[in-house]
């Protein structure tokens, strides 16, 4: 009943939002001889626009709370027979549970969807169709959240698609441009959803009657050195990492933040889907199936590959907006790291004639720990970022870099929160990022193969690059002159609505990095747990530390966080000190110019990193990048498209060439069934 | 039961009265919305009422010379489906066919059409499923001819020319297999083949014949060429019928009943489908992707999606022969017949859309529409909801049906022979391609800015928009077939029909005999020609000849 409640709460509430819309709509369209067009004019009723919103933050403060009470005291297993849908060799059934893995997704998803939807509340306030897009946030929160409870291959699938629509639908409720990003976001995950659902049966099939009711906690250990059961497996895996958005099917989630509502990607791209995809990669990888040592190779590939690549890609932006999305797809590179490490170690240990060592458990751990704690944070300050980006589109209209500058006097809220954000993104301690990463790194020492140097090195230069891009960021959009596109003055531009979801989330971000311990002990380890790793490996130490079992000190956060403290303060007075020594301020002059004119003095920094680009084999690469030559959707779609071509002029019109068609046909079909 | 043939015959007869009487008004479409519902409420009574086939001797002749009409779950479930398109595809004429001239031909020639696919689903024997299908083929020729553009009546002409193909070569098979069994009712074939221990050569060319024949008016590649011209030429709720019911009822329900209730579901034969199918599938999605026209592509779409149906029925047939676990077959038949009701009404339902947007802005290029969700904010919504639906998503009806296709093909590839894993990518990859061409129909159809054509867009009469949100409503509804005690009561009887092969087929016991002949089918057969002749007036007002 705790499942059904819980899902219902924003299902019947999108429902509500969407009536309401429905009848309060026709009212003043029939009134208004002219009606209002997309994006123009305004809003049907802004009173209805409020009252939706008031019940879609209603609803979410809701399933907050009952997740909270759901991650607390986890309900036990439900298989509700009287929803039993038999189809054959497989049945539909209403089958949740709830374990410490699905909680954690659930808390983490229900506790941004609040926040974004708080958010939303004025960040949406023009949108001419609001209520809709309440109504869809909602339904596409049930999704999400009956995904990570569904304990029934079908149900998992069905709530997996359903929350693709909602992506799409979603985006393509933003600008009017964004349709190609929207199109390409619902191709790229209609295929992999068909990837999952294929995956799903076969595997279901091949389990036969062990499982006839499909359910996911079944059967465990399906061996990948079986051909069946590896292919299932890439398929799932491929739906997985598509959704998280890791190369090479990350296209999508670049293409989709140009023009959609920020809220959306703040929520979905960056947040949900992200939590979505990690949460079934951790199920298949560690419980269902038992994946072989080169199938966790390729994952370990994938994730550093994907780090260090589109972070590249971010470097080289100038709208906002992309620029955080490139980072979305290279943060998703720890976590599938974290998770190739753990399941190549234990397919190691698995190999050897003695089993999975004390030794060899505790380093999958530890990686896997990274990689899901990774996954929590990327949520958050990830989801961070997009509001801040959300904030500053709302004061500028504007996600061109080039044009922005000098922001951080209007939105000081949003600067604190940004850079607390972006130095988590970054892994600098003592935040969040740095403690899951570091526990990648960790991992990634621990795992005693080459390979393994190879993906610490790359993850953790991808980290440095990540740094030098946000340090552009920050310059380029608060620090430095005033862009063109921000309005003149300096008074105070923050909304309170919007402040309140940044704020919390950098907290979060400062409390999960400063009381690691706690955090990984209370959130991370139960999920391993249940994700089926042999925990032997960290445990809460000290005050807010972590330890390796009876071993070494993994990472002490209070010493730094007093270490660094003690430099900020010795940086303040530093700083007070040369305020306080009298300087002689005068205005500057720079061959008869005024140096402080915005215009002519704007440097922007979207050129940090020219030299980069420029770079003999590089320069190369990114062009072809930029051009989309590696996106395996245009490559299919221009391949695709000659396969297409040729087919069409097969088909010329002419009737005698389809009446001979249908002649040869016919020819065939008889010899084919007179001799067979 | 006959009535469900007399009922559109005597209104196809009387329509030219009725339309003499009313003119070119609207009020002409009353007859045949009223005999429509009236067929709606038969079928549907009939689908619920009785669960034993009904077999109606006309005239009271039984064998050899009797004709004879049976309603068994599978023609049942069939009758169902096109009275339900036919009634909305009417009322969606009535605003529609304001544009057109001499209304009263129209209605004409949609009821002889009507009569012919009844006629085609409820016959329990080869002869006069041939008759039907002349008379149903002849009314859609001069149908898609209806606009007498060039384009119109070159489209009708190809439709003409290879649908006489197709009927020739089903008129030889009828004659081979009367000739090596000595019958034409499918039972006593079905019999006699079973009893000479199972088809021989002979039977074998005209089972080949057969599927030529049926395979073009299923519109299965190779045989598929003419669909793309003739559907999208038509009016768009004879695309609607076209599209949506009558490839369905003289094609690929032919050859379901050919396949199992004739040849016993025959291991031959079931490849054969699964290979056409594939083809059908694969070659279908691949060119409405590169289609710009909306009515085109959606045609092409057709093409694809009736693959699926028939490469499921195949899958059943193979793994029928193959003796797999009668869940399993069971499955795939369902999801055929499944995929089948939820392709007609998606379908439908874009054609009509499409032809709501023609009305609306004169053009159906895909690239000259844009931003209509402003402009007609409910078109725009049934629209996203029937390409939604055939796109496979939940909780729409589509995502099922290709659901349990996909599971019952992946079973075979699993657990039977490995072939099947080809098929079961293509159908997944096809899954894909579907998604991809529908949201480029939503991406310029109903998203983006408001092209020039579009500002000037206004929402269309109520007529349509009633059609539209009733058949956008079905498509949810249809979902709900996938819940176990709706599936039994509904399309579990076709299944088992399917599913017993020969023995379940045709047959069955007499029941009451009434002394009401239906019209001699062949007359309505000659009389159709005569009509495609009187069509030339039939020229769009509004534009100057």
């Amino acid at each position: 009943m705790d499942y059904i409640r819980l899902i219902s709460v924003p299902l019947v509430a999108g429902a509500v939002v969407y009536v309401l819309w429905l009848l309060g709509r026709s009212r003043p369209r029939e009134a208004d001889a002219m009606p209002s067009g997309v994006g123009g004019g305004r809003p049907a009723g802004s009173g209805l626009t409020q009252m939706s919103a008031a019940i879609a933050v209603l609803a979410m403060a809701c399933t907050l709370v009952l997740a909270v009470m759901m991650f607390r005291d986890p309900p036990a297993m439900v298989a509700r027979a009287n929803t039993t849908v038999d189809l054959g060799p497989m049945r539909f059934i209403l089958a949740f549970r709830a374990d410490a893995l699905s909680t954690l997704v659930v808390l983490a998803a229900a506790g941004i969807a609040f926040l974004v939807t708080l958010y939303s509340v004025r960040a949406m306030a023009e949108h001419p169709r609001a209520p809709v897009f309440f109504a869809w946030v909602l339904w596409t929160v049930a999704a999400v959240l009956t995904a990570a409870l569904a304990n029934n291959y079908l149900l998992l699938v069905v709530a997996w698609e359903v929350a693709t629509v909602g992506l799409y639908l979603l985006v393509s409720m933003g600008h009017p441009r964004g349709r190609a990003g929207a199109m390409k976001t619902f191709a790229i995950l209609g295929f992999a959803d068909v990837c999952l659902l294929l995956g799903v049966v076969m595997l279901v099939h091949t389990q036969g009657v062990m499982n006839s009711l499909s359910l996911i906690d079944k059967v465990g250990g399906n061996d990948t050195a079986t051909p069946v059961l590896a292919v299932a497996y890439v398929l799932m895996t491929v739906a997985a990492l598509a959704k998280a958005g890791a190369m090479p099917l990350h296209t999508w989630v670049p293409a989709a933040s140009e023009h959609s509502p920020t809220p959306v990607f703040a929520l979905l791209p960056a947040a949900l889907d992200k939590l979505l995809g990690i949460y079934l990669l951790a199920r298949i990888t560690f419980e269902v199936f038992a994946v072989s040592a080169p199938l966790a190779t390729v994952l370990m590939v994938i994730g550093a590959a994907t780090i260090l690549l589109a972070v590249m890609m971010a470097m080289i932006q100038h709208n906002l907006k992309r620029l955080l999305a490139f980072h979305a797809v290279s943060q998703v590179g720890y976590m599938v790291l974290g998770m190739g490490l753990a399941a190549y170690v234990l397919a190691v240990g698995r190999a050897s004639p003695d089993g999975i060592t004390a030794a060899q458990a505790a380093v999958a751990t530890v990686a896997f720990c990274g990689g899901l704690f990774h996954m929590l944070n990327n949520a958050l300050y990830k989801g961070c970022l997009f509001l801040m980006a959300g904030s500053v589109e709302r004061v500028t209209g504007t996600m061109d870099l080039d044009r922005l500058g000098g922001m951080a006097r209007s939105l000081p809220v949003t600067f604190v929160c940004g850079v607390v954000a972006a130095m988590a993104i970054s892994g600098v301690p003592p935040l969040n990022g740095f403690v899951s990463k570091w526990l990648v790194y960790n991992g990634a020492l621990a795992v005693g193969s080459g390979l393994g140097m190879v993906c610490l090195v790359v993850a953790v230069f991808g980290s440095a690059l990540t740094l030098a891009s946000f340090i552009k960021v920050l310059h380029s959009v608060f620090l430095g002159t005033r862009g063109s596109a921000v309005p003149e003055g300096d008074a105070r531009q923050e909304s309170g609505w919007m402040a309140v979801g940044m704020v919390v989330l950098a907290v979060a971000c400062v409390g999960l990095g400063v009381v690691a311990g706690p955090a990984v002990g209370r959130l991370i380890l139960p999920a391993a747990e249940a994700a089926g790793i042999p925990v032997a490996g960290i445990e809460a130490a000290g005050w807010g530390g972590l330890a390796l079992r009876g071993g070494a000190g993994l990472w002490e956060p209070s010493t730094a966080t007093v270490l660094i403290l003690l430099g900020i303060v010795v940086g303040g007075l530093v700083y007070l000190y040369s305020r306080a020594l009298r300087v002689r301020v005068v205005d500057n002059f720079v061959a008869g110019e005024d140096s402080t004119s915005d215009e002519l003095w704007h440097v922007s920094g979207t050129h940090f990193y020219e030299t980069i680009r420029r770079l003999p084999v590089l320069r190369t690469l990114f062009s072809d990048a930029s051009a989309e030559a590696f996106d395996p959707y245009r490559l299919v779609g221009r391949y695709g498209w000659t396969l297409v071509e040729q087919l069409r002029a097969w088909h010329t019109g002419l009737l005698a060439v389809y009446a001979s068609w249908i002649i040869i046909g016919l020819v065939v079909l008889v010899t084919v069934l007179a001799l067979g | 039961m006959p009535l469900l043939v007399a009922i559109p015959l005597a209104g196809g007869f009387l329509m030219p009265l009725v339309a003499r009487l009313t003119g070119a008004r609207r009020s002409a479409a009353a007859l045949p919305i009223l005999l429509a519902a009236g067929l709606l409420a038969l079928a549907v009574w009939l689908l619920l009422a009785a669960r034993e086939p009904i077999v109606y001797w006309v005239g009271g002749w039984t064998f050899p010379v009797g004709i004879s009409l049976v309603a068994d779950g599978l023609s049942r479930l069939m009758v169902v489906v096109v009275a339900v398109i036919s009634l909305v595809a009417l009322v969606f004429s009535v605003d529609y066919m304001a544009r057109f001239t001499s209304p009263g031909l129209y209605y004409t020639l949609f009821l002889l059409m009507l009569a012919g696919m009844n006629g085609v689903v409820l016959s329990g024997d080869l002869f006069n499923i041939f008759v039907f299908l002349e008379v149903a083929g002849i009314a859609s020729y001069a149908l898609v001819a209806f606009g007498t553009e060039s384009d119109e009546l070159e489209a009708g002409f190809k439709y003409l020319v290879l649908g006489t193909i197709a009927s020739t070569f089903i008129l030889v098979g009828i004659a081979l297999v009367y000739n090596v069994t000595g019958h034409l009712n499918w039972a006593k074939v079905g019999e006699a083949i079973t009893a000479a221990g199972g088809p021989t050569l002979p039977i074998y060319v005209a089972a080949a014949f057969f599927l030529m024949g049926f395979g073009l008016k299923a519109a299965m590649v190779p045989f598929h060429a003419w669909l793309p011209d003739a559907h999208p030429s038509a009016p768009a709720p004879i695309s609607a019928m076209l599209s949506g019911v009558l490839i369905k009822a003289s094609g690929v329900y032919v050859l379901a009943r050919l396949v199992f209730s004739v040849f016993d579901g025959d291991a031959g034969l079931g490849w054969v489908l699964v290979v056409l199918g594939t083809l059908s599938m694969v070659l279908g999605g691949l060119m409405a992707i590169g289609q710009g026209d909306f009515k085109r592509l959606l045609a092409y779409s057709s093409i694809s999606q009736v693959g699926y149906v028939v490469l499921a029925f195949g899958a059943a047939a193979v793994m029928r022969a193959r003796g797999m676990e009668q869940a399993a077959v069971g499955l795939a038949v369902f999801g055929g017949l499944f995929h089948l009701v939820n392709h007609a009404v998606s379908k439908s339902l874009l054609f009509l859309c499409s032809g709501s947007v023609e009305y609306a802005t004169g053009t159906r290029q895909l690239d000259r529409l844009g931003g209509l969700g402003g402009r007609m904010p409910v078109t725009a919504a049934c629209l996203r909801v029937g390409a939604l639906s055939i796109s496979g998503v939940p909780p729409l009806g589509g995502f099922w049906s290709k659901l349990i296709i996909i599971i019952a093909l992946a079973y075979m590839a699993v657990r039977g022979h490995w072939a099947f894993y080809i098929p079961t990518a293509l159908a997944v990859a096809t899954a894909a391609v579907t998604l991809v061409y529908y949201a480029k129909v939503q991406r310029f159809v109903l998203d983006g800015e408001p092209s020039e054509t579009v500002l000037r867009a206004r929402e269309v009469p109520f007529g349509m928009r009633a059609a539209t949100l009733v058949l956008a409503v079905l498509c949810f509804a249809t979902a709900l077939l996938v819940v176990p005690a709706i599936r039994d009561r509904v399309v579990t009887p076709a299944t088992e029909i399917v599913l017993g092969g020969a023995e379940a087929g045709r047959g069955g016991r007499t029941i009451t005999v009434e002394r009401k002949p239906a019209p001699p089918p062949a007359q309505a057969a000659a009389d159709a020609p005569a009509q495609t002749i009187r069509l030339q007036d039939g020229t769009r007002q509004g534009e100057t000849p």
